[in-house]
């Protein structure tokens, strides 16, 4: 495309899906620079992948949350987390990974204290290696008690572990490249590891450990004891098709749901290219990241082919909580957010949530409604100088400008004004109708309306 | 422990949207709407034209088939006791523990239900049950993903993009205020997305937005509708705003729907919910819930006899009620229109695993079950899956139904839908109508 400066459009959308929603302030902002710029300063997050990272206030609420071993408290960090983050595309990856390699708390097996590690895990490598990641995740304490790793041993191996690292984390199936024996064999490579007792980490057994020779993928792999799972991840990324299928879920996750139904054959332009830049830098998440956010396949996308994001429950709860002036930490949005089908640190199932218009339902309606409504009433109950200053209800008549902008949209289409301004038409002057409560209105209905949903 | 709790997120039906209509299933538009929907707008209630009910459970992770329907001795000119006696070494059920399946006609298969099945088999006994052995599909798929969605498809040779169900109302159309498909649950699964219609989801009852029905609230809900008109040159947006429409739709025509009462079963819970709608004459023909858990890679014993003691209440409070629960029994004229019918996306390994447990494995048993006296054969149908010998065990059980041939069965002889795709039904499944 050639175009260098970022739109108005450019800014709403890139941050839309990569950021938790943009502001009012952020719009200005960044309206007229140049696109990079503002692609890398989502992508530069201090000291990305080195394990060191820069100590942030919510620090404090997720060792609280660990340390009690609380749930509650643990989903409230990490929303509260989200909003007020200084690099929100670390926190925005970290969600992604979650979902990729979904792990959820059953009871206590896996344990919320154990989710909360596996979520500092994943925020550490959230930009940095996904061979690294791999790696630390299958000897993880929850993933290991939630694949049943931790009992999985050489006379009796437990294949769960090894069909989900092939299907739903290293290699997918479009198309699947591995075999019934391949797993049985992964199984076995997998084996030896259970979850310590007093450190809760993965802990090598060699007396579990399956110590003949394997052959997985036509790799054969000898027994490398504790170390043998380092070479089936390898073994695993060295498939072309890796690549491709992580690619795959990071542009479902981030930009569209591509129609491909196989990766080599009816290949997707974004995929490729991000597909690449992984192969290029030895799977660095944060340089395929930037080459996804900085692809006119993503900033272009072509949205009446339905190539749009249908954001995912946290990225509206978030948003909307920036645009009220509420903090995503406040317990009363978690019930809501979780009849819109996201709970967090409880996926469904191991293959996560759903993506794009799986999002989309009659039931989810109406619990984006009631969360919307939810953070009217919390923002309406604060102190007033904690509230976000709602525009008047007026500017609805003269074209919705002040509130797209204040929704983080560059605009508002023509259905949608036309909707609220039938809202305002209708409502305005009735009994009990205050000015507050139109702006209420407006504010509900842009939060459930398919502009803010879908970007 | 990993076991989906539902149909994965749907994969494929975003093409859906760019080659057609996104039109969901019409439902009534006028507020409100209760009981007798059909003579509101003057159309033939749905009761009136026999219509008949199929209320479909996915049994999601993969239930033991093996631990469902249980040899009890060897039998058929096989060694299947045998070698399930060898093979579940911790898990088995002895033959005296086992509820024997003896209807006439049984005897010399001595096959037994798992013994948490007490209500079940109570009313396979009383000639309601038919259960199909050995379910399966070719090119069987071990992923929880891919067989859920083929199942749900029904269409395993390809990329699935469509459920079965969702096809049936493409073929017989939804008419103005019914309420044809209802998902009891979170999202809508793929087996109601055809491609030009679709059911709806419903979390449970009652159904309303968080800001009441009051003039604040009307005035909002009016312009929620209006998102439906968004232009199709963006189609997710477009389906987006059409959820939204049919949403309010939807909360106006249950207004005034009765609450169903609430156990401590969850499945039970999400039944009873649709049969409040069964029999609120909303035109309702089929109905999808789902429940998790069966993914029993680790300490299967406690965990599957609690999963189809559930299954087996939830059964039947659905459709006889529990008495000290003070729930009555369905409504005799929809009850004897009611068929239900169970799945899960595989069975499981023949052998144990080291976690007192089973890994992903093939075929499995469907229970459906009507009314007594109704058209449902009773008794076994298919053979079981073959288990191999003592000597050679199968690695995995062999399939003898494909599971297409239930389906046809229940499109053609149950649901009358013109022209469903599946080939012949499985033979002698349901009695064919008298003749006009």
């Amino acid at each position: 495309m050639g175009d260098t400066i970022a739109s108005r459009a450019d800014v709403a959308r890139l941050l839309g899906r990569a950021a938790f929603g943009a502001t009012a302030a952020q719009l200005d902002e960044w309206e007229g620079r140049p696109y990079a710029d503002l692609v890398e300063s989502l992508v530069a997050v201090p000291t990305a992948g080195s394990g060191a990272r820069v100590l942030q206030p919510d620090d404090a609420n997720r060792l609280v949350a660990e340390h009690g071993n609380n749930l509650q408290q643990g989903q409230q960090f990490w929303l509260g987390r989200m909003k007020t983050t200084l690099y929100p595309l670390e926190e925005r990856t970290t969600l992604f990974w979650h979902d990729h390699f979904a792990t959820a708390v059953a009871g206590q097996t896996p344990s919320p204290k154990l989710l909360l590690r596996q979520n500092e895990t994943m925020r550490v490598n959230s930009l940095g290696s996904f061979r690294t990641m791999c790696q630390q995740l299958t000897v993880d304490g929850a993933m290991l008690q939630w694949l049943d790793g931790n009992v999985s041993t050489a006379t009796k191996p437990n294949e769960n572990y090894a069909r989900e690292f092939f299907e739903l984390f290293t290699l997918g199936t479009m198309p699947q490249v591995y075999t019934e024996t391949d797993i049985r064999q992964a199984a076995r490579v997998f084996t030896g590891w259970i979850v310590d007792a007093n450190t809760l980490n993965g802990r090598y057994v060699t007396g579990r450990h399956a110590k003949d020779t394997k052959v997985v993928l036509g790799t054969t792999i000898p027994n490398l004891e504790g170390e043998e799972y380092k070479r089936l991840v390898d073994v695993a990324l060295a498939q072309p098709v890796a690549s491709k299928f992580v690619a795959y879920k990071l542009v479902q996750n981030f930009a569209y749901a591509p129609a491909t139904r196989h990766l080599f054959d009816d290949p997707d332009p974004l995929v490729d290219e991000v597909a690449a830049a992984f192969v290029a830098t030895d799977w660095n998440i944060q340089s395929a990241v930037r080459t996804m956010l900085l692809s006119d396949h993503f900033r272009h996308a072509d949205a009446a082919a339905g190539n749009q994001l249908v954001r995912q429950p946290a990225e509206i709860v978030v948003h909307g909580a920036k645009a009220t002036g509420v903090a995503t930490s406040n317990a009363s949005l978690l019930a809501p957010m979780g009849r819109c089908g996201q709970k967090l640190f409880q996926p469904p199932n191991v293959g996560g949530w759903p993506y794009g218009e799986g999002w989309l339902s009659t039931t989810t309606a109406l619990a984006r409604y009631s969360v919307a409504v939810t953070l009217t009433n919390v923002r309406n109950g604060q102190n007033v100088n904690l509230r976000m200053v709602f525009p008047p209800s007026s500017d609805i008549d003269s074209g919705g400008a002040a509130w797209a902008a204040h929704m983080g949209l560059d605009g508002l289409t023509p259905t949608t004004l036309a909707a609220l301004q039938s809202y305002v038409t209708s409502r305005r002057g009735k009994p009990g109708a205050t000015e507050a409560e139109l702006q209420n209105g407006i504010f509900i209905l842009l939060f459930t309306s398919p502009d803010w949903e879908v970007m | 422990m990993s076991s989906p709790s539902g149909p994965h997120g749907p994969r494929i039906t975003r093409r859906r949207f760019l080659t057609g209509t996104a039109a969901l299933a019409a439902i009534p538009t006028l507020a409100p709407l209760t009981g007798r929907v059909g003579e509101a707008f003057g159309i033939t209630p749905a009761g009136a034209v026999g219509r008949n009910r199929l209320v479909v459970i996915f049994l999601g992770g993969g239930n033991d088939g093996f631990n469902t329907v249980i040899p009890m001795a060897d039998a058929d000119g096989t060694q299947r006791w045998s070698v399930y006696r060898q093979l579940r070494p911790t898990l088995r059920y002895e033959p005296d523990a086992v509820l024997a399946l003896d209807r006439p006609g049984d005897a010399d298969r001595a096959l037994g239900l798992h013994p948490s099945l007490t209500r079940l088999h109570a009313m396979y006994q009383d000639g309601r049950v038919a259960i199909v052995q050995g379910a399966d599909y070719p090119g069987h798929s071990f992923s929880h993903f891919d067989g859920t969605d083929f199942w749900q498809s029904g269409q395993p040779e390809i990329t699935p993009d469509s459920g079965w169900l969702g096809r049936h109302l493409d073929r017989v159309g939804v008419g103005v205020g019914e309420l044809r498909a209802v998902a009891v649950g979170n999202d809508l699964p793929l087996i109601f997305r055809g491609h030009d219609k679709q059911g709806v989801s419903i979390p449970g009852i009652p159904l309303q937005f968080a800001d009441g029905t009051a003039a604040l609230g009307d005035a909002r809900h009016e312009a929620l509708e209006r998102f439906a008109l968004h232009s199709p040159d963006e189609p997710l947006r477009q389906f987006e705003g059409q959820v939204m429409d049919a949403t309010v739709d939807l909360t106006r025509s249950l207004e005034l729907v009765t609450a169903p009462p609430v156990t401590s079963n969850a499945l039970t819970n999400a039944l009873l919910t649709a049969r409040v709608l069964l029999e609120s004459e909303f035109g309702l023909e089929c109905v999808f819930v789902s429940v998790g858990g069966y993914d029993t890679h680790v300490g299967q014993r406690v965990l599957h006899q609690n999963l189809l003691t559930s299954l087996d209440t939830a059964v039947s409070t659905f459709l006889d009620g529990d008495a000290s629960l003070n729930i009555p029994p369905m409504d005799p004229s929809v009850a004897s229109e009611t068929l239900v019918m169970t799945f899960s996306e595989f069975g499981r390994r023949p052998g144990e695993n080291g976690g007192a447990g089973t890994d992903h494995g093939t075929a499995g048993p469907l229970f459906i079950v009507g009314p007594a006296g109704g058209r449902v054969v009773p008794g076994l149908h298919g053979e079981h899956p073959g288990t191999g010998t003592t000597l050679a065990p199968a690695d995995n059980l062999v399939p003898t139904t494909d599971f297409r041939a239930v389906y046809q069965a229940v499109l053609q002889e149950w649901l009358f839908d013109p022209e469903p795709t599946y080939g012949d039904p499985l033979p002698g499944l349901l009695t064919p109508l008298p003749a006009p």
